[in-house]
């Protein structure tokens, strides 16, 4: 691991949701953490617990049907899990921020985006203790936070609605919310899945200028392998509930170890065209009975007896390069 | 030489709106060959999907003309022959709002099958089969309901439903983009392999260039309505031509060195698409163009041919022959 000092730290979190036919173990033991102005990256399938993760990191899981069996969740060293639900509201909001998939959702129709803008930065100095600005003062710093994420004309934007702005441009209103706050952590969950290639460009090379000039440690949750090439510098693997490989980007993609995220990076069609892979075989396991041991040994080609049996520890195979794998033991 | 399947000629189609009138489809020209895959690039707003519409039958074109085997088909989907029907099939985007959620797969994959009366009922539990043994799904998913089975096997479905007339050309409008790469790469696969057990033509409608590169033989980029870029794939990546599609392939995001070669030079992208309706004068990219010239807000350019089957509708290239009309 690096000398950073960790700011995030994720041990040992199981999450299980209860339902009719039984209970869900979903998260199955996630190990992470975030060092101050890292930039990581979460990978994995619709369904393997990216988001349950970011929800329980920002104690938004809803609880009950969700139980957090087991496992620590350290922000700045202190354990978030344990706090009160008051606490949270000043610990956890003010130092970590969230941008998430769908913006329409997460933008108040009813509400102008000035109003929701200048709230937040309200909410904000109120929370930083600092006193309190007048209104012009205020709908400036909105003008110049939506200004920096690039948006044409600020000032109209203010009085529109989330409903006449294009997917793009409500994106980087949700940035631009995210970045009034002062927070330490930005936690992205797939900003950019719902947007067109060139607009997810010209976001992302927004916000990782952004996250650079502040210095905010990111979390950086999506599906799509080619942006975390370009954006991280270490990224987790995820698979059904579980870290299955952890490692700088550069290693991830020269030397992938775990079968598992050699199979996803076979997959993704590539621009030189040789042909497109199989795919993976099977599908991934249906979390009221997950298969015991490795969750990935009936999907795995190199499985082995030991894998049915038991579940794989995380084992180095190379500088701050870990894989949870039997291979490798 | 392979026939042409579809030949689509100087199509418009135009919504009429209270704000006024959207140019979905501005003046496309295109064919498609037997057997082969035609791909259809854009981002969202650009026109792909209505173009789509009116191939299957379900908008009518404002303008111009749709020629399937020769044959002219710019009628709307009620007057069309039962023939055009069952020979064109659609696999619509997101598998979960198209396949009715009250009925099971059986009665999803039966329709077509007794609308076009493909076999007697003796033999249509045996065709069910025969269509899930096409799509490599177990014959017992005939009993589910669509909300028991997951994103890729629905779109394995959907994809069975639109072979059961038989059909000689089919519009994939999006196939995978609701899918995860590992599901996406398994529903490629197949359609290739389909494609050749079947004879099948494709038109196949994306966003994502990757993919476009691996399965298509042509590929059309549109803009605003406009086709701007034409080519063979090989041809198109290895030597694009017009901004907006240097700026569509530097923007992928890859995951391989040999592939960062293949990308053109970084064009910063800017701006989004305009709205559909204040239509900027002149070429409808002027607003985003690096390469922008005086002539190119006021002048909408003319389709160029720059060589053999690589067509450019830009100012940059104006001076060779004008071809407009020859494709």
């Amino acid at each position: 691991m690096s000398k950073m000092t960790p700011l995030l730290e994720i041990k040992n979190l199981h999450v299980h949701f209860k339902t009719y036919e039984g209970e869900l173990k979903v998260l199955n033991g996630v190990d992470m953490t975030i060092g101050e102005g890292e930039k990581l990256g979460l990978v994995g399938e619709t369904g393997c617990g990216k988001t349950t993760t970011m929800k329980s990191v920002l104690r938004i899981l809803p609880i009950p049907p969700a139980k957090i069996s087991a496992g620590e969740i350290f922000y700045q060293g202190r354990d978030i899990l344990k706090m009160k639900s008051n606490e949270v509201r000043s610990f956890i909001k003010e130092g970590i921020t969230a941008i998430f998939q769908d913006p329409m959702a997460a933008l108040n129709p009813v509400f102008t985006i000035g109003y929701q803008l200048q709230d937040i930065i309200k909410q904000s100095l109120k929370a930083q203790g600092q006193k309190r600005l007048s209104k012009e003062e205020v709908r400036s710093r909105a003008v110049a936070v939506l200004r920096e994420t690039d948006m044409p004309d600020p000032e109209r934007i203010l009085r529109s609605y989330s409903i006449q702005l294009s997917g793009g441009m409500r994106q980087r209103v949700c940035i631009s919310e995210a970045l009034s706050t002062v927070a330490k952590l930005l936690i992205a969950d797939e900003p950019t899945t719902n947007l067109d290639v060139t607009i997810q460009d010209q976001i992302l090379r927004r916000l990782d200028k952004l996250v650079l000039t502040r210095k905010t440690s990111i979390l950086f949750i999506t599906h799509s392998l080619g942006v975390i090439k370009n954006l991280m510098e270490r990224v987790c693997i995820m698979y059904a509930g579980n870290i299955v490989e952890a490692a700088t980007t550069e290693d991830v993609f020269a030397d992938p170890s775990h079968p598992y995220t050699r199979a996803l990076l076979s997959t993704v069609p590539k621009l030189t065209g040789q042909g497109v892979s199989e795919g993976i075989q099977g599908r991934i396991p249906d979390y009221l009975n997950p298969p015991e041991g490795c969750r990935f040994h009936p999907r795995c080609n190199k499985a082995m007896p030991i894998c049915k049996k038991e579940s794989p520890p995380f084992f180095n195979v190379g500088n701050s390069h870990k894989v949870a794998c039997f291979l490798y033991s | 030489m392979p026939e042409e399947m579809l030949a689509v000629k100087n199509l418009k189609k135009y919504f009429v709106t209270r704000q006024g009138k959207v140019r979905a489809v501005d003046n496309v020209n295109f064919t498609i060959k037997e057997g082969e895959t035609f791909g259809l690039v854009g981002e969202s707003g650009s026109g792909k999907t209505t173009i789509a519409h009116t191939i299957v039958g379900i908008h009518q074109p404002t303008e111009g003309e749709i020629f399937f085997k020769g044959q002219s088909i710019s009628k709307a989907f009620s007057g069309r022959p039962k023939i055009l029907k069952k020979d064109i099939r659609i696999v619509y985007q997101d598998p979960g709002s198209s396949l009715n959620p009250r009925r099971s797969i059986k009665q999803i994959l039966e329709l077509p099958l007794r609308v076009h009366h493909i076999c007697n009922s003796k033999n249509r539990m045996g065709k069910i089969k025969e269509l899930l043994r096409f799509v490599e799904l177990p014959p017992e998913y005939m009993h589910k309901y669509p909300q028991a089975i997951s994103g890729g096997e629905k779109q394995m479905i959907a994809i069975a439903r639109a072979l059961a007339s038989n059909p000689s050309f089919i519009v994939l409008d999006e196939p995978t983009s609701a899918l995860d790469v590992s599901v996406q790469a398994k529903i490629i696969t197949l359609l290739m392999r389909l494609q050749q057990n079947l004879k099948l033509t494709y038109l196949f409608i994306t966003h994502d260039l990757s993919l476009m590169r691996n399965m298509a033989n042509q590929v059309a980029i549109m803009y605003f309505g406009k086709i701007s870029e034409v080519a063979p794939t090989v041809e198109f990546f290895r030597n694009p031509f017009h901004p907006y599609t240097k700026m569509l392939l530097s923007s992928i995001p890859v995951v391989s060195e040999e592939e960062e070669a293949l990308k053109p030079k970084t064009v910063i992208s800017r701006g989004e698409i305009p709205s559909s309706i204040n239509v900027p004068p002149g070429c409808s990219f002027h607003l985003r163009c690096p390469e922008k010239m005086d002539i190119c807000s006021k002048v909408d350019p003319l389709m160029t041919r720059l060589e053999e089957n690589h067509f450019v509708r830009c100012h940059l290239y104006q001076e060779a022959e004008p071809a407009a009309s020859k494709i």
